[in-house]
């Protein structure tokens, strides 16, 4: 349960961050990049971190190429 | 209330104009009152042709006090992070509470998140913003819309951090303490 907040939290702001506009948010991007990397390390520790990071990719994917 | 406070301005003069020291008090109210008086004629010089939010000393004094408590509200969360940054701090913190200091924080992160989503808001503060720094001569402090940028990203950044490295503690009173981190999270679910 614990783990499932902590991941919703965490996809939100990864979802968040991925929807930034590169060319108009970069102070945005700036502040959020510890947080990013902070998600990502957390990530990798789970032991689905596969299943995480594809979501991931395919967000990156869907949002930057719509 | 202008005659009470002319009637203490002109008091003040005289005491001013006696150089009497038995008054102090007196004498400090009055100084106040004075610079409140001068506020109003700057509001009156600046803001008579567009919308006016009125500016008080109290509006002014309030509004410098937010601007410090932004300030520390993100002096305390890096503070929060770079002892819990310290295994020796860590390990030596109980369970309870660190889920304590974790509620705040996340209730931190949920404040600047809420703040920065509401643009309308922002907008309005801006508007006013741009008055009261003009007022209290803090010129170029508003430039842009305020956010709480910095506050949300650092207090998501330290709940998860420790969150995280709680989660994956093996040490047998963090794992006894997961269904108090279950209960303690729950009310701030998502």
């Amino acid at each position: 349960m614990k783990s499932v907040l902590i991941r919703s939290l965490c996809l939100e702001i990864v979802d968040g961050y991925v929807a930034l506009d590169e060319e108009h948010q970069q102070r945005n991007i700036i502040a959020w990049r510890p947080t990013l990397v902070e998600i990502l390390d957390g990530f990798v520790s789970f032991s689905d971190a596969d299943v995480h990071l594809a979501r991931i990719c395919t967000n990156i994917l869907v949002c930057k190429t719509s | 209330m202008d005659s009470v406070s002319a009637d203490t301005n002109q008091q003040g003069i005289r005491i001013n104009g006696l150089g009497s020291d038995d008054h102090g008090v007196d004498k400090v109210a009055t100084d106040q009152l004075t610079m409140e008086e001068n506020g109003r004629d700057l509001e009156n010089f600046r803001l008579q042709q567009e919308v006016q939010p009125s500016i008080t000393a109290a509006r002014k004094k309030e509004f410098k006090q937010i601007i410090v408590k932004c300030v520390l509200q993100l002096l305390m969360i890096e503070t929060t992070s770079e002892l819990l940054a310290s295994d020796d701090v860590y390990e030596a913190m109980p369970s309870e509470e660190l889920l304590v200091i974790m509620q705040v924080l996340r209730k931190s992160y949920r404040f600047a998140r809420q703040f920065n989503n509401n643009r309308e808001l922002r907008m309005n503060l801006l508007r006013i913003g741009i008055y009261l720094c003009f007022a209290i001569l803090m010129l170029g402090f508003m430039k842009q819309l305020p956010n709480l940028l910095k506050q949300e990203s650092s207090a998501a950044a330290t709940y998860i951090s420790i969150l995280l490295r709680m989660y994956n503690d093996p040490r047998e009173e963090r794992v006894q303490s997961k269904d108090n981190v279950e209960d303690a999270l729950i009310p701030y679910a998502l």
